[in-house]
């Protein structure tokens, strides 16, 4: 009896008269009197054909039952079975434990892993239970990480059938041009040699552009002192030697203190930025032509303008000329990818670029970079 | 039959490659070139025809503004020009599958021909 | 090392150093998983790579990092996922760590492949207790005692906590602990 007892602490002991004797320790945390079985159970399994009798139930013995402690104010119910004590065929004991469906059902009855048995599953039921939801949580996140790597990969692609597209016509189109130039009569050829060079030089700064545009994600960045005279004077005279046109620019510096940012991004977003400068300004414009940049820098930002009164943008296109390949004019020499590198750059200094323009009258860019602290 | 020519092409150089060749061919009236593909779509509007005279339209696909798909789009559009006698040969350096496929859509084109021009497709155009 | 402890880690330095420092600190430590699962088991160099580059980083020595994870994971992350749980496994501190070693070993049966750490309880008296920490890792025993200063919270029972002694017993790192309630 002892030993049943020590297994089954929600034991409980019933006489003929299916009156309590006695229950276990860890029932009596819960059943706080004795009396009649039948004033503080009632059977939810079986549910059919069973009475609250001493006969009814040992009709049942091979059965498992769900018994439900009612008087209790959270109705407690229990799994477990009937049997008839060997030594006490008179009296009817009830082994089983308290079926939860949540380890905060435990809390909620005052009762603690200490309460069941070492060998009862209950427990192990419930904890499993908080495995599962452990693991539905560990679900939700892999889902969700798994969209936005999804999306990701998804704007890589995007990324990658415009390179693909772009290649096949931009990058042929040069080329094409080239064969066609070399196929005319012997004549004629030597005639547009000069031109066939200009759109080999304009098909490799294509390929030039489109690898620094990969640079950015790759190259880590690396802060120190921006020196813009240096920077600027050094672009200038670079691309005035390319397009073979010198406009007149106008350097005005303002620094309170040094700015400090990554010199390979800053020095690819000038370069863009002054070679369109000087490639869309109006011929007809002659000396009156002109490139003004003015920067200021400030301990938490630097900002950098760039105006010049060259062809300008026509306002419909504005909102769309950062975009990758894209052309606003057939007069785009270039390949609609320098302004995206800028965007790009720029973004990826957590910088910012607007730009303002009118037709035929001039364009203005603004630039903001944050100011970073060296190490 | 003396042929009237217009290039469509927002890139400069196949405009000249491209009148440099027709000047060249035997059946050349004039060559009219065009940056704009919406230039042009007037200029065909307004056009005057000759019945003994033939119009050779050469369109690029890929040009801003208005790029080759629609300009065909505004020509199959307006039903009186298809009856005027041209033809149209889409010549383009896309090699592009999707774009090849879009153009069987249009039965204003003639036939879709690959950049460069060269003597021998001057020739093909002038005998068809 | 399990998912959780790892949570612990990033939560804490996100929590108070923001999430560009946790993000300096994952990178430096070569810490591909941007997010770490509750059931998943992840390999102890980069949980010990993040501690290290941690205390690097936010300036801060091991012992002290390690105490605030314990009880972060406590307070946060159990308090969030195993409260109830936690509750079940007795009432108040001294019941729980006198109950830990048996409810351990039952909770371990859903980690199989897991190393666990074991525990002993010694009732010393009335009002003190010995707790014995055996870890097959090392240097953890500043993680143990942030956890019992979690702990002390989490069940409302004040408590001095005092590491009394660590030694090697087998292959185990011990630690040993007196809790005077």
């Amino acid at each position: 009896m002892q030993t049943l007892k020590k297994l089954f602490p929600f034991y409980l002991r019933l006489d003929k008269d299916l009156n309590i004797i006695e229950y276990g320790r860890s029932m009596g945390k819960l059943l706080h009197e004795n009396g009649s079985f039948k004033d503080h159970f009632k059977f939810i399994r079986p549910n059919f054909g069973i009475t609250h009798s001493f006969a009814s139930i040992a009709e049942f013995l091979d059965q498992f039952f769900i018994l439900e402690l009612f008087h209790h104010p959270k109705k407690v119910r229990f799994k477990g079975q009937f049997i008839i004590h060997h030594e006490h065929e008179d009296e009817l004991w009830f082994c089983g434990s308290p079926w939860l469906m949540s380890v905060e059902d435990l809390q909620q009855h005052d009762l603690f892993v200490t309460d069941f048995a070492q060998h009862d599953s209950a427990i192990d039921t419930l904890l499993m239970l908080n495995q599962n939801l452990l693991n539905l949580q560990d679900n939700s996140k892999m889902i969700a990480d798994l969209k936005q790597k999804n999306e990701r990969l998804q704007q890589v692609n995007e990324r990658l059938d415009a390179i693909v597209y772009a290649i096949t016509h931009d990058f042929r189109a040069p080329l094409l041009a080239s064969i066609g130039l070399l196929q005319l009569p012997e004549s004629m050829v030597l005639e547009e040699l000069p031109e066939i060079l200009h759109t080999l030089k304009r098909l490799d700064r294509t390929i030039i552009h489109l690898n620094e545009l990969s640079k950015n994600e790759k190259i880590a960045l690396k802060f120190s002192t921006i020196n813009w005279e240096e920077l600027i004077r050094e672009s200038y005279h670079n691309y005035s030697v390319i397009y073979g046109i010198k406009i007149p620019i106008h350097l005005s510096i303002n620094e309170t203190t040094p700015f400090h940012s990554d010199t390979f991004r800053i020095r690819t977003i000038v370069n863009n930025l002054i070679s369109n400068a000087i490639k869309y300004a109006r011929p007809v414009l002659e000396e009156t032509s002109f490139i003004k940049i003015s920067i200021h820098t400030d301990p938490s930002s630097c900002i950098f303008t760039i105006e010049d009164n060259g062809e300008g943008i026509d306002e419909k296109n504005l909102e769309n000329i950062f975009k990758l390949f894209y052309r606003a004019s057939i007069k785009s020499q270039g390949n609609g990818i320098g302004l995206y590198i800028i965007k790009e750059m720029v973004q990826y200094l957590k910088g910012t670029v607007t730009v303002k323009s009118v037709k035929n009258e001039g364009t203005t860019f603004t630039l903001k970079f944050p100011n970073q602290k060296l190490e | 039959m003396k042929t009237h020519f217009y290039i469509i092409d927002d890139d400069e150089l196949f405009l000249k490659l491209g009148k440099m060749y027709l000047e060249m061919g035997t059946c050349t009236s004039s060559v009219t070139l065009f940056n704009y593909a919406t230039e042009a779509l007037k200029a065909i509007e307004n056009m005057e025809e000759f019945l003994d005279q033939r119009y050779v339209v050469f369109l690029d696909l890929n040009m801003p503004i208005l790029n080759g798909f629609g300009f065909l789009e505004a020509l199959e559009k307006k039903p009186i020009l298809l009856q005027k006698n041209i033809q149209i040969y889409v010549l383009t350096s896309s090699i592009n599958h999707d774009d090849i496929e879009r153009i069987k859509q249009y039965k204003s084109v003639t036939e879709y021909l690959n950049k460069p021009m060269t003597r021998e497709m001057v020739q093909h155009v002038c005998a068809s | 090392m399990h998912g959780v402890v790892n949570q612990a880690i990033e939560g804490l330095i996100s929590q108070r150093f923001g999430t560009e420092a946790w993000e300096e600190i994952r990178i430096a430590s070569q810490c591909a998983d941007t997010t770490f699962y509750n059931n998943h088991n992840y390999s102890d160099t980069v949980t010990y790579a993040l501690v290290v580059n941690a205390s690097k980083i936010l300036d801060m020595d091991i012992q002290t990092l390690l105490f605030e994870f314990g009880k972060y994971w406590v307070l946060t992350i159990a308090a969030e996922k195993y409260a109830a749980l936690l509750h079940s496994a007795g009432k108040g501190l001294r019941e729980f760590l006198v109950n830990l070693p048996n409810f351990h070993s039952r909770v371990m049966l859903y980690y199989p492949e897991i190393t666990p750490p074991e525990f002993k309880v010694l009732e010393v008296s009335d009002t003190t207790l010995e707790l014995q920490y055996f870890s097959k890792r090392p240097g953890l025993h500043p993680f143990v005692s942030g956890i019992l200063e979690g702990l002390s919270t989490f069940f409302e029972t004040p408590a001095t906590i005092e590491l009394m002694d660590t030694s090697m017993e087998d292959e185990y790192h011990k630690s040993v602990f007196s809790l005077h309630f």
